[in-house]
């Protein structure tokens, strides 16, 4: 569903993305762990089509995303680490104004009942979200992924500064989404989240794949070594 | 989508408390400006009338006199105010209002009011005309600064586009959404200015309701092209801050100093002749003729001589009628040649000044709009000067008939004899008849093509930034 | 501490190029609008010599004449006698309403009344309207925006982008940081602006305008004061760079652009000046009625004044004309004096009313000082007025009596010369307006220190 095939895009001299391959299949959560810096970004600007690539390709549902980068967001979802949202609508009318936007028109009860599934009280669907927490807003963001039946969620730090209840049920949420098919790539700093969360886990440095795991095979513990163990070659 | 998008925009903008309060302090100056305006024209044309009447009161009871000092008694007459004033003054405040008409001389329409009137009027008026064309494009930039920038740096611009939204289709609902927040706003006003000039007495006169549409389209233009223009710079703005800066540099240069320094480059491209230098050519031209090589003198006795060999007679006394009489229809005749040309070049010259002006809109779109304002509302120097060509029109008609009254009807050798109220009613009362809407549409061309070009070159630059959207 | 800092402050100023820009452009406007209001005030200049060189030769030749054989007063009284505004005294700073107000008047003993053409230059209307590109535009309308476009991030800016958390922590006085700031980055506009004033008096000032001048100055610097003042209050409770620009770019509409405006038509709806048509109209009747009482009004003249009567009460038509004409003037009077009492009602509102806006102030400050606004040709034709009148006294009992004018008359002959007004009138009003936009200033200050106490700073870093 998400793929990159000799992936590459420079800044300059820098070489922020090199000749990456990925294979992402739906029901399958990829995790892209690395330092700051590493490239994980970009790899997710390069499959939205917000960059275009130097080299190589990125594919959704196989087809180049710098083709056609207006086909290729219509499979996808994106949650930021912040999901901004238009602080003077409230959390149902954002919905309703992004997934339209998506293409996708919902009625009212709809709506309500995709904010519900994605976690949101239900007294808050008709706030503005000028007063959301950060997890409400996030939670809004699935629902929009929900919304517009994405094939493949792109997630860019999606847990950082959540508490860990908070982040615990969005686990939940993204584990529900991979279940029905959803292909998931989340770049993340959270080794304990991608254990859990993850069926595969790559480790990104300079640009380069420099490890790539199956969760089954690793422990929490092992992950941490691993990932310094890498950092440090 | 792009009805999704404008729907979103359209609410987004009633929502922005600080476009609220813009929108109610704008309204609420339109408002106090068109009332104050109505108020104020009715006034004036109601004096104006009044004293026109008055005027004619005079002229039936000057009394017996000579019909040549009727000629030099005279006439005034007072310049119209074309009921499209309330809306927008133009040019009015700065002609004269009063011509006096007398025998012999063509004189310029004299006291401005706006030499009886405090220096805030140099300030600039507040008309419903200054508050769209200066308040409205404020109120359009504080709508659009940050529509496309403001996201960006908010980040919901990447996620709208990570939605698959085509970046015009985003570009073009937007630009939707926020002038149909802006028409929400100001039709209502429009409607309102349209019903207030239907109730002003003489409002329907002279095509109103065609002069009024056509303002409507200027407007439009003028608004829609600065709209068009603000989402472009938000467009390509790194972040909201720069284009709120950008259009606030953009919207001085047009409304403050624009206006200034075209008037200047005109005037120094075209000068104004000083008004000695004009009088002086002008009395010189009555006295040697147009080509300066032709004495009045020369000229009347050779006329003399024609006349009398015309009639077949050798000595004055024999004509059949009062030869000064005829002699004063001829002289006039030569110093209207003069008027003609000397007021014809110099009103040719004012309006390739204010067409100047009007062309420098292309870098200022204000003075495209301005000129085509005014043009419609009647209150141009265009439809100044058709007062004044009617008014000096009024002049050589009385004047022709107080003449051949002389000729015909006195003794030879006099220069008249006594008239009385019967032959002052022989003279109509002047009545003047404002141009047609053509002649207003004729005027605005040229700023209607200024306001044309602004449009369909900010909507271009608008769909040409639009694909290149960035995200960050 | 205090000056390092503000060498700092200068130094980032320095570094930014836009700042550059900005001055550039205000230099440049400082330029043309010196040269512009110059090109003004040296065509005023020369009409105004014209008219003078013109009377004085008339004068000349009736010296010359009178040297031969007496002159008839009709002849003088007739021609009639220029009365001439001199020159501003500092044109350059502000061309005012010279270009509307006519500056000169020929005094016509029997035409007092009568109303001729009243402008003394050809001028495109558009021109009017539009407005001149003069020294007073730049420091009225530009000045305050330039200085703006510098001030407009004192604190807002860092309060969004957090910079602010990371300098209080350092425990400077919030307030302190702020002014230093806001004088450090106005400073060059401040001082350009002050050149341009100075400019003003260099180029195109008459001797003995120095008080005038320094006046001037202390008008256009605290005018830039009271706009540092407004940033500094708009940024000590502005949350982004963004909004403080929206509230000081409204400020400035507001105060600079509608308050004007409104003003003016307020003070026209309040106390209109009647209608110019009316009044012509109104002039003609009672002159039309005066004329036929021609002969009426002589006789009564000479019965209250026998001392006048002409040999043999056998008026002649120039007796008769100015007799006609005095009292076409006495029956118009009420209604010329009611334009002047409205107008002066006018501009005594404009006066009270012009703290409404610190432009209004600055504008009137600047003109009355320059010498090209309402009360210098109010002074102009006040004397006119009574000039007028000393016309009159002169002239027509040598009329009525027949007498000749001859050189022993030639002193008394009345001339037209023009006083200013006393410099304190003009002091009062300018320290008025002066005081006026510093007390503004100060009331703008105080509300920045109350925003600015820590207590209050505190939850609007958070």
């Amino acid at each position: 569903m998400l793929e990159t095939v000799k992936l590459t895009k420079r800044f300059n001299s820098h070489v922020a993305v090199h000749e990456l391959n990925l294979a992402i299949k739906p029901g399958e959560v990829f995790a892209l762990l690395g330092p700051n810096g590493a490239g994980k970004t970009t790899t997710i600007n390069l499959l939205l089509g917000f960059l275009t690539p130097d080299a190589g390709e990125a594919r959704v549902n196989g087809a180049s995303v710098a083709a056609d980068p207006i086909a290729a967001r219509r499979h996808l979802a994106y949650i930021p680490e912040q999901v901004m949202l238009y602080p003077r609508f409230t959390g149902v009318e954002n919905l309703d104004y992004f997934s339209t936007l998506g293409g996708r028109r919902h009625t009212r009860e709809e709506l309500l009942l995709l904010l519900k599934k994605a976690g949101l009280p239900a007294e808050a669907a008709d706030r503005r979200v000028g007063t959301y927490s950060k997890g409400m807003r996030q939670k809004v963001g699935i629902a929009l992924a929900l919304a517009t039946e994405a094939k493949a969620l792109l997630l860019d730090e999606p847990t950082s500064g959540l508490d860990p209840a908070a982040s615990h049920e969005f686990s939940l949420l993204l584990r529900k989404l991979a279940k029905d098919g959803v292909a998931i790539l989340m770049a993340t700093h959270d080794l304990f989240r991608a254990r859990e969360d993850a069926t595969r886990i790559g480790i990104l440095l300079d640009g380069k794949l420099a490890g790539e795991y199956a969760t089954n095979d690793i422990k929490h513990v092992d992950l941490e070594k691993l990932y310094l163990k890498h950092l440090r070659a | 989508m792009i009805a999704a998008i404008a729907r979103k925009e359209f609410l987004d903008a009633w929502r922005d408390g600080r476009f609220r309060i813009a929108a109610v302090v704008t309204l609420a100056l339109l408002g106090v400006a068109l009332l104050l305006a109505w108020q104020q024209v009715t006034r004036a044309r109601a004096e104006r009338a009044a004293a026109a009447a008055l005027e004619r009161e005079n002229w039936l009871n000057q009394g017996e006199k000579n019909s040549h000092s009727a000629g030099h008694y005279g006439v005034y007459v007072f310049t119209p105010l074309a009921p499209l004033a309330v809306f927008d003054r133009g040019l009015e405040p700065f002609v004269g209002t009063t011509v006096f008409l007398e025998a012999h001389r063509q004189n310029q329409a004299a006291f401005l009011p706006a030499q009886d009137a405090t220096a805030m009027r140099r300030f600039g008026e507040l008309t419903a005309a200054t508050g769209l064309q200066l308040l409205v494009p404020l109120l359009i930039v504080l709508l659009t600064f940050g529509a496309l920038a403001g996201e960006r740096e908010r980040g919901t611009l990447r996620q709208v586009l990570s939605l698959g939204v085509r970046p015009r289709d985003l570009v073009l609902g937007k630009a939707l959404g926020l002038g149909a927040a802006l028409a929400a706003l100001l039709l209502p006003v429009a409607l309102f200015g349209a019903v207030a000039l239907s109730k002003l007495p003489g409002g329907d006169v002279s095509g109103g309701w065609v002069r009024l549409a056509w303002l409507g389209g200027a407007y439009a233009l003028y608004l829609a092209a600065i709209l068009a223009g603000c989402l472009a710079v938000s467009a390509v703005a790194s972040t909201a801050r720069a284009a709120l800066a950008t259009l606030l540099v953009c919207w001085a240069a047009n409304a403050v100093i624009a206006p200034r320094l075209a008037s200047d480059f005109a005037q120094r491209l075209l000068p104004t002749p000083k008004l000695v230098d004009f009088e002086t050519a002008m009395n010189k031209a009555v006295q040697e003729g147009l080509d300066g090589h032709n004495p009045r003198n020369d000229r009347l006795q050779a006329f003399a001589q024609e006349t009398l060999k015309k009639n077949g007679k050798t000595r004055i006394e024999e004509l059949p009628f009062n030869f000064n009489g005829l002699v004063m229809l001829e002289s006039e005749r030569m110093a209207g040649e003069v008027f003609d040309h000397h007021f014809g070049k110099l009103w040719d010259r004012l309006e390739a000044q204010d067409r100047t002006v009007t062309w420098t809109g292309l870098v200022a779109p204000l003075l495209g709009l301005r000129s085509a304002s005014m043009a419609l509302a009647g209150t141009d120097f265009t439809q100044h000067r058709h007062f004044s060509v009617a008014a000096e029109q009024h002049r050589r008609n009385f004047v022709r008939v107080l003449n051949e009254e002389m000729m015909n009807n006195t003794a030879g050798g006099h220069h008249g004899g006594t008239a009385g109220r019967a032959l002052w009613e022989k003279l109509p009362a002047f009545r003047y008849d404002p141009p047609p809407p053509a002649h207003a549409l004729r005027a605005a061309t040229p700023g209607l093509v200024v306001l044309c070009l602004w449009a369909v070159g900010a909507w271009t630059a608008l769909l040409l930034v639009a694909p290149r959207l960035k995200p960050n | 501490m205090t000056s390092h800092l503000f060498r700092l402050e200068l130094r980032l100023l320095v570094r930014e190029r836009a700042a550059w820009v900005l001055l550039g452009l205000f230099a440049a406007a400082l330029g043309y609008g010196l040269w512009n209001g110059g090109r003004v005030a040296g065509r005023q200049r020369e009409a105004a010599a014209a008219l003078a060189q013109d009377t004085e030769a008339f004068q000349a030749q009736v010296r010359q004449h009178l040297g031969q054989q007496a002159i008839d007063p009709k002849a003088i009284a007739g021609r009639g006698t220029m009365a001439v505004l001199p020159p501003a005294p500092l044109p350059l700073l502000a061309t005012g309403q010279s270009d509307l107000s006519p500056g000169h008047e020929t005094v016509v003993l029997w035409r007092f009344a009568a109303s001729g053409d009243t402008r003394s230059e050809l001028e495109n209307p558009s021109h009017l309207l539009a407005g001149r590109f003069d020294l007073a535009f730049v420091l009225v309308w530009l000045f305050p925006l330039f200085l703006l476009a510098l001030v407009y991030d004192l604190m807002a800016g860092d309060r969004e982008s957090g910079t602010l958390r990371l300098a209080l922590a350092q425990g400077v006085t919030p307030w302190r940081w702020m002014i230093l700031r806001a004088l450090a980055r106005a400073l060059p506009m401040l001082m350009l602006a002050a050149l341009g004033t100075l400019a003003a008096g260099f180029f195109g000032g008459s001797g003995g305008t120095g008080l005038r001048l320094m006046l001037a100055l202390a008008v256009v610097l605290a005018y830039g004061l009271f706009w540092v003042a407004l940033a500094i209050a708009v940024n000590a409770v502005a949350r982004s760079a963004a909004s403080a620009a929206t509230s000081l770019g409204a400020a400035w509409v507001l105060l600079v652009l509608v308050a004007p405006t409104l003003l003016n038509v307020t003070v026209e709806t309040l106390y209109p000046t009647p209608s110019r048509p009316e009044l012509v109209a109104a002039g003609r009747k009672a002159s039309g009625e005066a004329e036929k009482r021609g002969g009426e009004l002589l006789n009564s003249f000479y019965r209250d004044h026998p001392e006048l009567a002409p040999p043999g009460q056998q008026a002649d038509f120039a007796a008769q004309h100015l007799t006609v004409q005095t009292e076409v003037g006495r029956a118009v009077e009420p209604v010329r004096q009611k334009f002047d009492e409205q107008l002066a009602r006018q501009q005594t509102a404009v006066g009270q009313w012009r703290f409404l806006s610190p432009a209004i102030a600055m504008h009137e400050a600047l003109t009355d000082l320059a010498g090209t606004g309402y009360w210098r040709h109010r002074a102009f034709r006040d004397q006119v007025t009574a000039f007028k009148k000393s016309v009159a006294d002169f002239y027509t009992p040598k009329i009525h009596k027949r007498e000749t004018i001859t050189m022993a008359d030639y002193e008394k002959m009345p001339r037209f010369v023009f006083r200013e007004e006393p410099s304190g009138a003009w002091m009062n009003r300018a320290s008025a307006g002066l005081g006026g936009m510093l007390a503004f200033a100060f009331v703008l200050a105080g509300l920045a220190m109350v925003n600015l106490r820590p207590a209050r700073l505190g939850s609007m870093t958070a």
